[in-house]
């Protein structure tokens, strides 16, 4: 066999991941659940803030990602649930696999799925609130944020799913946490959404990387103590 | 010269022969599995108390206890699902802490739940944690596990639509996919019927002739002495009773059981 296609096929992360992806594709669970709950938060802002031409570049960047981050907290309820049923966790952990392979497979298959929301999202967000669809500003800024979102995201996910009221304890122990990242989204997706100048925009982009490589490392070394019992 | 030629040759052979049967000897009296001192706490209760055990290659230890008494928590922990609070765990001679993943290789485990995708295919069960254990003709093992356990036919079938027995027979080709020398078994003739226990018979014999050794944890005395070379039983955290099986009566088994387990009859 092609050492790539082998080096593919048997890679834990990417087996993970496709394993997410088909289970996605076909139960649809998390994505419909968690892309309607988004758009509503932003349609649900649009009536209660009214905003005009004057104040919708103050507001429609928190909204946006208010939407995406709670949006998210919902999907993280569900990325551990397919492992709690059946137990098929510990099958998971009975494998020759390192803890980290584990926890990155997780990392990638909900950053993909964020990202899927986001693009169905945004469209319709830069239509409600009167800005341009196209933004290519905004994507950095997203790829990034969604990325940390999704690293610390995972993470929490686990720790909530060895307690019992992990509805209640995901949002608790994660919006705490992501609060640097969502600062920093929001105040560089205002440039980029309203035109202003990129070097706006890209003097958040490395605060953002740095806490997307800390999220990275922490999580993934605290992911190995909290999955052991 | 020529009369000694054909004793050389007899010679040879004879020692070859006997260098093969010494390789399978020694192979077969390879320790599996070697606990120590295994201890274990969950909360004020001790489940576990220095408890100790080895299994050789190609044996089966059928392991008896009553509820509670840490039949569940031993597997749980040689398969490194949970941590002891102290003891060791030696599987082929290596440490599990020193070597988790090469120890994680070398074991199977079935255990209560089926551990599968339930939203899953069997098939697609299969392959995911096929792929995890790297193993080789993935395709070709599948087929040889399930036919092998009489479910080939249902393969494309969700595992969460199955009844519970056939679940657990998809459990034990997940656990035997990797062609594990160490398998680790909790009842698993629980939610079996007649014919898929007979089957369990069978693979469990299979397996102790292609020298893999086999810790058997089950209630049922009649599966403990018909399948084990050694019957053991668990009690206050200890391995309170051991005996080969072939030099033991179920009934002998069946009053130490009780005697130990401090249940009535």
């Amino acid at each position: 066999m092609n050492p790539i296609i082998s080096w593919i096929k048997f890679n834990p992360c990417l087996a993970i991941f496709w394993k997410d992806v088909m289970y996605e594709i076909r139960s649809r669970d998390t994505l419909v659940s968690v892309l309607v709950f988004s758009l509503l938060v932003i349609v649900v802002f649009n009536f209660g803030i009214s905003p005009n031409p004057k104040n919708v570049g103050m507001f429609a960047p928190g909204i946006l990602w208010i939407a995406f981050i709670f949006g998210g907290v919902l999907g993280f309820t569900r990325t551990f649930a397919i492992e709690k049923e059946n137990n098929a966790l510990d099958g998971l952990l009975l494998t020759p696999v390192s803890r980290d392979a584990i926890y990155l497979g997780k990392v990638l298959s909900t950053f993909t799925f964020m990202l899927v929301v986001e693009i169905i999202t945004f469209p319709i967000f830069a239509v409600i609130y009167n800005l341009p669809i196209l933004s290519p500003g905004f994507i950095p800024v997203a790829l990034l944020s969604t990325l940390g979102i999704s690293a610390a995201g995972t993470l929490f996910s686990a720790m909530a799913m060895k307690t019992k009221a992990r509805e209640v304890m995901l949002p608790l122990l994660f919006l705490p946490v992501i609060v640097p990242v969502l600062v920093a989204s929001i105040e560089a997706s205002t440039p980029a959404l309203i035109g202003g100048p990129w070097s706006d925009v890209s003097m958040w982009l490395p605060i953002i990387a740095v806490f997307d490589v800390v999220f990275l490392i922490v999580c993934s070394i605290g992911f190995s103590y909290i999955i052991q019992d | 010269m020529f009369i000694l030629a054909p004793y050389t040759t007899v010679l040879v052979l004879m020692s070859d022969k006997l260098k093969t049967h010494l390789v399978q000897i020694e192979q077969h009296n390879t320790t599996a599995l070697e606990v120590a001192d295994l201890t274990k706490s969950f909360g004020r209760s001790r489940v576990l108390n220095g408890l100790n055990l080895s299994i050789d290659s190609g044996e089966v230890l059928s392991v008896l206890g009553s509820n509670g008494s840490g039949k569940t928590t031993l597997i749980n922990i040689i398969s490194m699902l949970t941590k002891p609070d102290r003891g060791t765990v030696h599987v082929l001679r290596k440490s599990v802490d020193k070597n988790p993943n090469q120890a994680r290789n070398s074991i199977g485990v079935v255990g209560h739940t089926p551990m599968l995708y339930s939203g899953m295919s069997a098939l697609d069960n299969l392959t995911f944690f096929g792929r995890m254990f790297h193993v080789d003709n993935l395709g070709d093992r599948i087929s040889e596990t399930t036919y092998k356990l009489g479910v080939t036919d249902i393969l494309d079938r969700k595992i969460g639509d199955m009844s519970h027995g056939m679940q657990k027979r998809f459990a034990i080709a997940r656990a035997l996919l990797h062609e594990p020398e160490l398998l680790l078994m909790d009842e698993p003739e629980s939610g079996l019927d007649q014919s898929a226990v007979a089957l369990l018979r069978e693979l469990i014999n299979d397996l102790k002739d292609s020298n893999c050794a086999v810790l058997l944890v089950t209630h049922s005395f009649d599966q403990a002495v018909k399948l084990g070379d050694r019957v053991a039983i668990l009690s206050k955290g200890k391995i309170a009773y051991e005996e080969v099986t072939k030099s033991v009566e179920i009934a002998e088994i069946r009053e130490k059981y009780f005697k130990y387990s401090g249940k009535f009859k």
